[in-house]
């Protein structure tokens, strides 16, 4: 398996991995959406909201804010205070404001950490309140995972994709230039009286431009021994964190298989 | 209401750019073209911003002061 980043920033990292099976792939990418443990808030206790929100409004908004740290807490379906949740197992955020002025807008960055987890955004509006308005609160982070809620989930979106050929047959090629038009993602491109591609990865195989060519000269098929991966975090976990957690899960999977058949009395 | 605080399709957060949105729109700026600059590509994401009304302001008028309600 050979892999080259093809981009790794501001939240988004796109690999390929040659001859890497898409389902193998797409093994990772299920793993990553559905079973990586985040932190995300999922018990609030109100004390005071004479906002204009109702309760349940301010409880959901806050649950969907991404949050960072968490390491040292354990999934509370594996805790051992009976999923009622400890010290152990949830983390404490607090919120207290009173607004001072009309039109203010309350920012996750407000919320105080008593422990390991913290917003991994400081911008998100909690609420917009008046002056004189009210909101304190305490909210309990737990460990999750993204089969049981989306706010686990630490990506939005996540996609596997096959390595795209586009075949251009210079002899039957008229250079029209249908084809350079009609792509969406606009990677053709003419050049020293041919046409090239200029980024074979954005290809989405819509196959627009075979049917813009009337002389069929472009082609497009797909190679499945190669495929892109492409990940999107909500800032929760950085990119490389997210993969690397994602291949530790798998590794664990295949550990409790083994140890599972091992166990077996007709031993092999 | 609110800005919702993630795309209802994708799950991208979006409530942080609603600020530097409404800023800019308000100059006169494209829409299309801030939400370009602010890295919201896929269409579920950019109608968030495009069909968001900021009903939340329209009910704080309605809001009484505790010390106001002896008068009002
Ligand atoms: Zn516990
Ligand atoms: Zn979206």
């Amino acid at each position: 398996m050979d892999v080259k980043v093809l981009s790794n920033s501001d939240g988004q990292l796109k690999f390929v991995a040659k001859d890497a099976d898409p389902t193998f792939m797409n093994a990772i990418r299920r793993i990553i959406m559905a079973e990586v443990a985040i932190p995300a808030i999922e018990k609030v206790y109100i004390a005071e909201n004479t906002s204009v929100l109702y309760d349940d409004i301010i409880a959901h908004r806050l649950g969907l804010i991404p949050l960072k740290g968490g390491e040292i807490l354990t999934l509370t379906e594996k805790c051992d205070c009976d999923k009622k949740g400890c010290p152990k197992c949830e983390s404490i955020l607090t919120l207290e404001v009173e607004a001072a002025e009309d039109n203010f807008l309350v920012y996750s960055g407000r919320m105080k950490a008593e422990g390991s987890v913290f917003p991994a955004n400081n911008n998100i509006p909690i609420a917009e309140m008046n002056a004189g308005q009210k909101l304190t609160l305490e909210a309990h982070a737990r460990l999750g995972l993204g089969k049981n809620h989306a706010k686990w989930q630490p990506v939005s979106a996540c996609a596997v994709k096959y390595e795209p050929i586009i075949e251009i047959d210079s002899k039957k090629c008229d250079l029209c230039g249908a084809c350079i038009e009609e792509c969406p993602k606009k990677i053709l491109k003419e050049k020293d009286n041919a046409i090239v591609v200029t980024s074979l990865w954005d290809c989405t195989l819509c196959k627009l431009c075979e049917e813009a060519c009337p002389p069929a000269a472009i082609k497009i098929s797909y190679d499945d021994r190669n495929s892109v991966l492409i990940v999107e975090t909500t800032g929760s976990l950085t990119n490389d964190e997210l993969v690397l957690a994602a291949c530790d899960v798998m590794l664990q999977k295949c550990e409790e298989l083994k140890s599972s058949i091992k166990s077996l009395p007709e031993a092999f | 209401m609110i800005i919702p605080v993630r795309c209802f399709t994708c799950g991208k957060v979006i409530a942080d750019k609603w600020d530097e949105f409404k800023k800019e729109v308000a100059k006169g700026e494209n829409p299309s073209k801030v939400l370009d600059s602010l890295g919201i590509k896929r269409y579920c994401c950019r109608r968030m911003f495009l069909s968001n009304v900021e009903l939340i302001e329209e009910s704080l008028k309605f809001y009484v002061r505790p010390k106001e309600e002896g008068k009002t």
